[in-house]
Parts: C-alpha cells; structure tokens; sequence
C-alpha cells in the first residue's frame, strides 16, 4: 500500500486556505482595513469583527487579509530575485569552475558574511523604505543563499555521464545548463524555494518591525505585529492573530517543503 | 585499408590536488600511447580499473584539455557509449528527445525528420516506437543500454567507442546487448574501439587487442597472437587470472582456436 504523504497533503491544505485567503484581501475585505472607528477601539472578539479592532477601531480581519497581500507580494518578490540570480549565478560558477566560479563565489561570501537583514537594513536605509525597495533588498541579501545550493547542483551534475553525452551530441554549454541539467534539480530548488519563502516572510516582518520595512497606510502582518505589542495586555488577540495567521503561512510552506523532500 | 584513428605520442594529464596542500599537482595519467585503428575493426583495450583506459577515450573524445601528442581521427564527431546505462541517459528527458538531440543541435534538423530518424533508429535497436515517450526511468538496464547505442548511432559516426557497454548488465542481457552491437557494426560500417576488462568478451569480438597497464600500452597485436603468444609479462598474468589457455591438443596442431574453460 502506498504510504501518504501527510506532511505534503496538510501543507498543501494550509497554504490553499491561505492562498484563497490572501487572494481574496486583494479584492474583497469585509471592512475598509484603512477605516478609523473611534467607538470600536480596542474591541474585542465579535460577530462583527471576528478578530477584533485595533487601536485605531479598524477591523483586524480585514487588515490581515490585506496584509497578507503584501506579506506574500514581498516574500514572492524576494524569492524571486533571488531564485533567478541565485540560478544564473550558481549554474555558471557550478558548471564552468575554475576562475568564473572563485571570482564570484568569492564575491557571495563577502555578500553572505553579512546577516541578510543587517544587508537590507544597509539598503533600505540608503535607497528609502516602502515595499518594492524592500523586494530589492531582501531580494539581493538571498541571492548569495540560493547561488550556494544551485551552485553544488550543477558541480554534481557536470561530471554525470549524461552531460558527457550531451556534449557529444553538440550540444552548447548554454544548452547543458539549462536544457539538460536544470530539470534535474528542480526538486533541490523547490523545496529551497519554499525555505527562502518563509525566510523571506520573516525578514520582512523583522524589517516592519523595526520600522524600515513597509510604511503605513500599506498593511502587512509584520506592521500589525509591531504595533500589536503595545497591546499584547489589553488586546492580545490583535497579537495572537496576526502572529497565528504569519505562523499558519509559514507553517504550510515548511510542511510542503518537507513533504517534497521526502517524494 | 584506411585508417579511422591514429594515435601517436599521446600523453594526458590530470590536476590533482594533493591532501593538506593548496597547489593542484599534475599527474600524468597517459604515457606515449601509440597506435592505430583500421577502418571497420573492433579494437579491444583491455586492463584493470584505473590504468587508464576511460582516459583515453575521453582523450580521444577531447574532453581531456590537458594533452600532448597527435590524435587523428576520421570522424569529425566520434560518439560513445558509456559503462553506466543509468548514469548516461538524462532522467528527465524523455527517449525520443535524447535520440533528436545530436540531429538538432548538430545536423540542424527539421523537427519532423528529426522524429522519424529517432522512431527508425529506435527500431534498429529492438525497442518499438512507444519508448520514444518514456522516461529512462521506465526502461530496465538493457533497455536503457539500447536507448544509449541508438543516441550514439543517430549521427551515423564512423567510429564509436564502447566504454565497458556491457559491464553494468545481466550477463543474460549482456550477450544480446553484444549481439545488437556487432550487427550494427556490420550494417552501418562501424569501427568500435572497445574498452573492457572482460577477456572472453573482448576475444569473442575484437580483429585487435592493446593491453594497458598504468597509463601505458604495453602489448598490442592481433588478437590470437596476443592471447596465445603473449610476450608481456602483464599480460600472461591476465591470462592465466581470467583461465583462459589453449589446451594441448590445439598446441600440437598448432590450432588457433581457444578454450575458454569455464
């Protein structure tokens, strides 16, 4: 009998919710998230606002739905820079060797020695704060990450007997690359896809919660975890909310992730 | 006879890097090998793992940067057929875009003609058209080893070198996988340089014989001549170790065929 795979099938149920979650905070919340109510101040769990409201009297579901949003627009945005570079980079130093492959590599270490958050903090600080400058930076501090594992891959690879025979039957190294040996690490990068996924999650909350990340008005969990814990005694389900609903994004990548692994 | 390939003074080097120091060393893995191949022989190379023997086809093959000496082959694009039937074939590719590659990125072929050159040789081979949808996961080990001699034949190459072809499947399967080779030989001309360790193999099938020992070609001849009259010490010791010997009714009649005692 075949064994299922419940971390993939549970990963994968957490992360749809999540995604039909955010997907909807795109189009529909159920209250203006930027709406002030001075009367629902600090309110607690009801029908109406089934989360709660927070300092200002706005209406924590909605605020999480559209933070969700832009949580998942900068962690996808991160890990996609940092895929692609982390490819291109990894592949070429990976197959070639040799001078390409000290120059640059040297080049990720020097870049890698650096916490990627003390990096962005470099960034955001010298180019301004607001999200697509925090995509480029956190984008650029998870290059080095990804160009490391593609890197290994692709050294593994190149001495396999089928990059031998493709080269035989003319094919370019260009064409080795990226024809021949990428599919067959496409596995290896999913599964650091999703790891970088939720790095990114996080050091965008890290980023919010030290006040460079992304700027109010524009709502991400990160934000509404910073200003939560002013009130974590009065209000502590405007903490425990945002915090389980980060913790449930993240915890359906890992699941995920783990569950490829293991296919 | 023309000559398919000739080699002369070859010598080939590897950059090693020495445990606990920084400097890569040279090491000279090839000494002065010469000789020659005639248009379609099978030449066999034979001697023990790590003499060389891969070395110098992957030389002959110029994957080896760091050489010297002259190698003169015929055959503007040589192919290979590897020792691994599950290492050689790309696991995410599909069989009939393994074939299509060298007519593509080589003969620059339409995509149409490309299939059907791939779906004909696949025939050639004794696998049906059906594979050219698999992936080399879904074939066995000598499924796999056709697939390769297929890939190696589509460019039609004047000279094929088998790196151990059957060393890594059933002996059941390594006899018919043999069989295919030497008919394909026979049908499209081929001259095959054929690496191996196993002695009654290579008696079996090869005009030639080399025997290398570290790095260095040390008895090369007619294939009766070297098992019945070998004159290296090395080789007498392969011989015997493998027990192949001629009995003494065939010494007497000075007979030229061989026992291969089991």
């Amino acid at each position: 009998m075949k064994k299922r795979n419940y971390n993939l099938l549970l990963g994968g149920i957490i992360t749809g919710i999540m995604m039909v979650l955010t997907l909807t905070g795109f189009f529909y919340t159920p209250f203006d998230p930027e709406k002030m109510d001075a009367a629902n101040k600090l309110s607690g769990i009801s029908l109406t606002h089934i989360m709660g409201c927070d300092n200002f009297g706005r209406d924590i579901f909605s605020r999480v739905l559209k933070g969700c949003g832009t949580t998942f627009t900068v962690a996808c945005g991160t890990v996609l820079i940092g895929t692609v570079f982390g490819t291109l980079i990894g592949a070429f130093t990976g197959y070639f060797g040799g001078l390409v492959d000290e120059v640059l590599m040297r080049i990720m270490d020097a870049l890698f020695a650096f916490p990627s958050l003390l990096l962005a903090l470099v960034f955001v600080s010298l180019f301004g704060s607001g999200k697509y400058h925090v995509i480029i930076a956190l984008g650029i501090a998870f290059v080095p990450s990804f160009s490391r594992i593609v890197r290994g891959e692709y050294m593994r690879c190149r001495e396999l007997d089928y990059v031998k025979s493709a080269r035989l039957s003319g094919a370019s190294h260009l064409r080795i690359m990226f024809v021949h040996i990428l599919p067959n690490i496409f596995t290896v990068l999913l599964s650091s896809v999703m790891i970088g996924f939720n790095n990114a999650v996080l050091a965008e909350a890290g980023l919010t919660y030290l006040g460079i990340g992304v700027r109010p008005p524009d709502a991400s969990l990160g934000e509404m975890l910073s200003s939560a814990q002013t009130y974590l005694f009065s209000a502590p389900w405007y903490a425990l909310c945002t915090g389980g609903t980060m913790i449930l994004m993240i915890l359906g990548f890992s699941l995920m992730s783990e569950g490829l692994k293991k296919s | 006879m023309s000559m398919i390939l000739e080699v002369s003074g070859l010598n080939a080097f590897y950059k090693v890097r020495a445990p606990g120091k920084r400097k890569k060393e040279r090491h000279q893995i090839l000494h002065d090998i010469t000789f020659q191949m005639e248009e379609g022989e099978i030449l066999g190379l034979v001697g023990e793992s790590g003499c060389g023997k891969s070395t110098l086809a992957r030389t002959i093959l110029s994957m080896v940067r760091d050489h010297e000496g002259k190698i003169q082959c015929a055959d503007a694009h040589p192919q290979m057929i590897f020792q691994d039937p599950y290492g050689s074939l790309n696991p995410s590719m599909k069989i009939g875009n393994i074939l299509q590659e060298p007519l593509r990125n080589i003969l620059k072929m339409p995509a149409s003609r490309r299939q059907a050159e791939a779906a004909a040789m696949l025939e050639k081979v004794g696998l049906e058209e059906k594979y050219m949808d698999r992936y080399p996961s879904q074939l066995s080990g000598g499924q796999r080893q056709r697939v390769c001699i297929a890939a190696s034949l589509m460019l039609h190459p004047g000279l094929l070198i088998a790196d151990e072809p059957v060393s890594a499947l059933d002996v059941t399967i390594q006899a018919q996988v043999l069989r295919l080779l030497l008919e394909l030989k026979k049908e499209m001309g081929l001259s095959i340089l054929f690496i191996s360790h196993d002695l009654r193999v290579v008696y079996q099938l090869c005009d030639h014989v080399m025997i290398m020992k570290e790095g260095r070609i040390v008895e090369q001849g007619e294939t009766d001549q070297v098992y019945f009259s070998p004159r290296h010490e090395y080789t007498r010791d392969l011989l015997s170790a493998a027990g192949i010997s001629r009995t003494e009714e065939e010494e007497e009649s000075g007979g030229r065929k061989c026992t291969i005692q089991q």
